[in-house]
């Protein structure tokens, strides 16, 4: 019941492409999550299936402990979203934008419009054309915290972005979420941001989770294991990738291995390209 | 609806919508000025619906349903706490609303128009209202649904003007018989009488399914198909879209439909009514009644009999004018422009045959709607119409083959398939003896009645469409009724060989002919052009002088040479 979004055996297809294939994670409230994978793996259609853009074949979604078949209007009022492209009316104004926003929403806050535009240093009477991708991806920001919504969905939104312009926005998400108590859902394939604002993650590679965790907690989940000589994984041990193995923190506490054997723990970066390379592993030779 | 998004249509498209509707009140005072002269009490207002309707509904289309997919806001909206369905109701309607209130301002334009001139109750007035009504949501609910096929929207709009052209005018088609246009047929513009029940139904059928499937493709697929589809066209779809289009064109119009036109009517001369057509010949100073009714009655069995082997549909009148002071071999055939029918200027002694001959051919090349002169069909034409003249006369027929014979030129299968050339070189005389043997030998080799079961095939009147592409060539159907070209020739040429060992005597007799024509140039004089006869004691020479504007070489002046040099009067 602690879950702002729960999703079980999730399918999307597309034609004869399954682009969700029994996704199943769950977001707990208050919590950023990071939602991490290769492009095509299923980010952007987990998404839209929360926001109700695009409905789901198969599986159940909950959100704030309410099972659905579909994302409803009367839901979307509660969600804040930031897709990747901002794709605005090229003739409104940021102050024309939220005028038409806010209608949709029965808990648009005006003046809290208006302190966002501020504190992102939008320029309110400026078209959106004129804007650049960065200042356009804030005003996506701002109307989608100025109804004051509990769960904020990020699609991408920084993957157009300098490096710059991207730590300066995922600041202003962190520091609005904490403000507020809100659950970020940060979809990306930007490692780094993710450790960097994220407190949990979840990856999600061919349409399916991989794994998800705290990201302390995945980095004692998935080692690497170095041995000496060729080493299979005892059990309670996965192998994820070559010398990449799973298995509980309390499993790698407990267990033995040969001498000459180096057991390392891993950067979330390492840990997402074990589960998310589909490629042969390099060999010991090579 | 949704106010908001209403709101945010306003404010996107109202200068460019208010810009289109000013035009279209101008237009509708022009269509109501010139209506007033055509009278008709709502000419005005139909003409209005024809014209500015479809163009408007175009332009609501473009900026209420096109722009949000090609540009790509749409995705926003979607993010917006609004159904994809209220949304698009929310366009369409407002729309349709849009449209149906620029009708009903024509409309009452219109009535204010026509009670300036006469008295119209409001009550007499409704119909035409409810015709626009309907029409405009028919034209709305189309325009709706080639919106939403993005960039093919132009093809669609395209496809059914083409459609509409190709039923009025192969069709046949009366315009205002065609689904939705029947709404604003003569009844609407009089405002004399609704068109019936069936016109509205159909009309708001047409409607329903259009409006049904633009709902489809907004909706289906979480909205996917319509973005889709809004993408611009690629190179190769735009030269696919106009090399279909043109192709189209091309082939609807392979041939112009026969007009329509009412018989030719006889009110003189001898008159001899056969079971198909009516024949008249007037009869002249040494051509008198007898001689008239005489051929009247052979012309007139020659045609219902060639009818009927032939299984013909047409019926036209004959009408013969011999005249004298023409040549024996001259014979001319009125162009009739606004009747139907065979009118031909003979000489008073012009044998009775060439007259039954023509009046065949253009029988036959009418029926065919000219199809029956192209050349790889135009020697069987001449063939059979000379054969059908003479099908009774075995002196005509000999002496034919006696023509035939005394050609020299050879005549393999590559002459008579080029037969307008071969013709002209073996001139008027021997080109129908030459055509008589070929269709004789026809006969000889598969028998009277395959060769008719031949000639209906190849002299069918041909549908005046694409559907002609699909016919059978000439050379395949003597190849299914067992002859070839080559063979045909060959079987002419025995013919030929045969009449010339028959009439050799008649053949050696011929006086050896030679003609010249030269051109001198003498200072002082200028150019003469003679002609020279050697053999012949007397002779005609037709002329004609040739400047960059000649274009037609009939009806030329005539020289009659005693002796064997003439100087044409240049």
């Amino acid at each position: 019941m602690d879950d702002a979004i729960r999703l079980t055996d999730l399918e999307v297809r597309y034609g004869r492409v399954r682009a969700l294939d029994g996704l199943s994670l769950a977001v707990p409230r208050g919590e950023i999550y990071g939602f991490l994978g290769r492009n095509g793996a299923g980010k952007t259609t987990t998404l839209r299936v929360l926001m109700g853009i695009v409905r789901a074949d198969g599986g159940t979604i909950e959100l704030f402990g309410k099972p659905m078949k579909r994302v409803s209007v009367a839901t979307k009022r509660g969600i804040g979203y930031v897709s990747q492209e901002q794709n605005f009316y090229p003739w409104m104004t940021p102050r024309q934008l939220g005028r038409f926003v806010a209608a949709f929403y029965p808990s648009w806050d005006d003046a809290e419009y208006a302190r966002l535009l501020r504190v992102l240093d939008v320029p309110p009477d400026r078209r959106t054309v004129q804007l650049s991708g960065g200042t356009r991806t804030k005003v996506g920001l701002a109307l989608a915290l100025a109804p004051r919504p509990p769960l904020l969905l990020l699609d991408e939104p920084t993957s157009g972005l300098d490096p710059v312009a991207r730590r300066e926005f995922d600041d202003r998400v962190v520091a609005m979420a904490a403000e507020r108590g809100i659950t970020v859902f940060l979809s990306s394939h930007h490692v780094d941001e993710v450790e960097g604002v994220a407190t949990r993650v979840g990856i999600i590679q061919a349409g399916r989770a991989s794994i998800e965790g705290r990201v302390d907690d995945l980095r004692k989940r998935v080692r690497r294991v170095l041995a000496a000589a060729p080493l299979e994984p005892p059990p309670g041990f996965a192998r994820v990738r070559a010398d990449v193995w799973q298995a509980d923190g309390a499993a790698w506490e407990a267990a033995s291995w040969p001498e000459g054997t180096t057991v390392q723990t891993l950067p979330l970066e390492e840990i997402f390209l074990a589960f998310a390379r589909t490629d042969a592993p390099a060999t010991a030779a090579a | 609806m949704s106010l908001p998004l209403l709101r945010k249509e306003a404010h996107e498209h109202g200068a460019v919508l208010a810009a289109t509707f000013l035009i279209a009140a101008v237009a509708m005072y022009v269509l109501l000025e010139t209506a007033a002269r055509m009278g008709g009490r709502f000419v005005g207002l139909s003409r209005y619906l024809l014209t500015i309707v479809p163009l408007l509904a175009l332009v609501l289309a473009n900026r209420l349903l096109v722009r949000e997919y090609t540009g790509r806001t749409q995705f926003f909206l979607e993010t917006l706490p609004i159904g994809r369905v209220r949304a698009f109701a929310t366009k369409w309607l407002l729309g349709c609303a849009l449209l149906l209130l620029t009708a009903w301002l024509a409309w009452v334009a219109t009535l204010d128009f026509a009670r300036r001139s006469e008295v119209l109750a409001s009550a007499d007035a409704r119909g035409p209202l409810l015709c626009a009504a309907t029409y405009c949501l028919a034209v709305w609910s189309f325009a709706g649904l080639a919106g939403m096929l993005g960039r093919f929207r132009y093809i669609v709009w395209g496809a059914v003007a083409l459609a509409a052209l190709l039923a009025t005018d192969i069709g046949g088609i009366p315009f205002f018989d065609l689904p939705v246009f029947r709404l604003l047929g003569p009844g609407m513009q009089m405002a004399v009488a609704m068109p019936e029940r069936s016109a509205f139904l159909v009309a708001l059928a047409i409607a329903a399914a259009c409006a049904a499937g633009a709902a489809v493709l907004a909706l289906a697929g979480s909205g996917a198909m319509a973005s889709t589809l809004a993408r611009r066209m690629t190179t190769r779809e735009i030269v696919f879209a106009l090399v279909a289009f043109l192709a189209v064109a091309t082939v609807a119009y392979t041939l112009d439909p026969k007009p329509v036109r009412p018989p030719f009517e006889i009110v003189e001369g001898e008159q001899f009514q056969g079971k198909w057509v009516t024949v008249g010949v007037r009869p002249a100073a040494a051509f008198d009644a007898a001689a008239a009714q005489g051929l009247a009655r052979a012309i007139a069995a020659d045609a219902d009999t060639l009818i009927d082997a032939l299984h013909l549909d047409v019926h036209p009148p004959v009408f013969v004018l011999p005249q004298r002071g023409l040549d024996r071999e001259v014979m001319q055939r009125a162009a009739l422009g606004e009747a139907d029918g065979i009118v031909l200027k003979v000489a008073t002694n012009a044998p009775a045959e060439n007259v039954r001959m023509l009046v065949l051919h253009s029988l036959i090349t009418d029926a065919t709607l000219q199809r029956g002169m192209k050349d790889d069909r135009h020697v069987l034409l001449d063939g059979l119409a000379s054969f059908w003249a003479m099908r009774d006369d075995e002196r005509a027929r000999e002496l034919s083959w006696l023509r035939a014979a005394a050609v020299d030129v050879p005549l393999p299968k590559e002459r008579l398939t080029a037969w307008s050339e071969t013709s002209e070189l073996l001139g008027d005389c021997q080109a129908v003896a030459v055509a008589f043997g070929v269709f004789d030998a026809l006969v000889g080799r598969i028998g009277l009645d395959r060769a008719l079961e031949l000639a209906r095939e190849i002299f069918t009147t041909p549908p005046d469409d694409a559907r002609v592409l699909l016919e059978r060539r000439p050379a395949a159907a003597l190849a299914a009724a067992g002859i070839d070209w080559n063979e045909l020739a060959a079987d002419a040429a025995a013919g030929r060989d045969a009449a010339r060992a028959r009439h050799a005597a008649e053949l050696a007799r011929r006086p050896k002919i030679t003609a010249s024509v030269d051109w001198h140039s003498k200072p002082g004089r200028g150019t003469e052009i003679e002609t020279t006869l050697t053999g012949a004691p007397r002779y005609a020479a037709y002329y004609r002088v040739l400047t960059p504007w000649t274009t037609d070489a009939g009806d030329m002046p005539r020289l009659d040479v005693i002796g064997a040099r003439g100087v044409l009067p240049l």
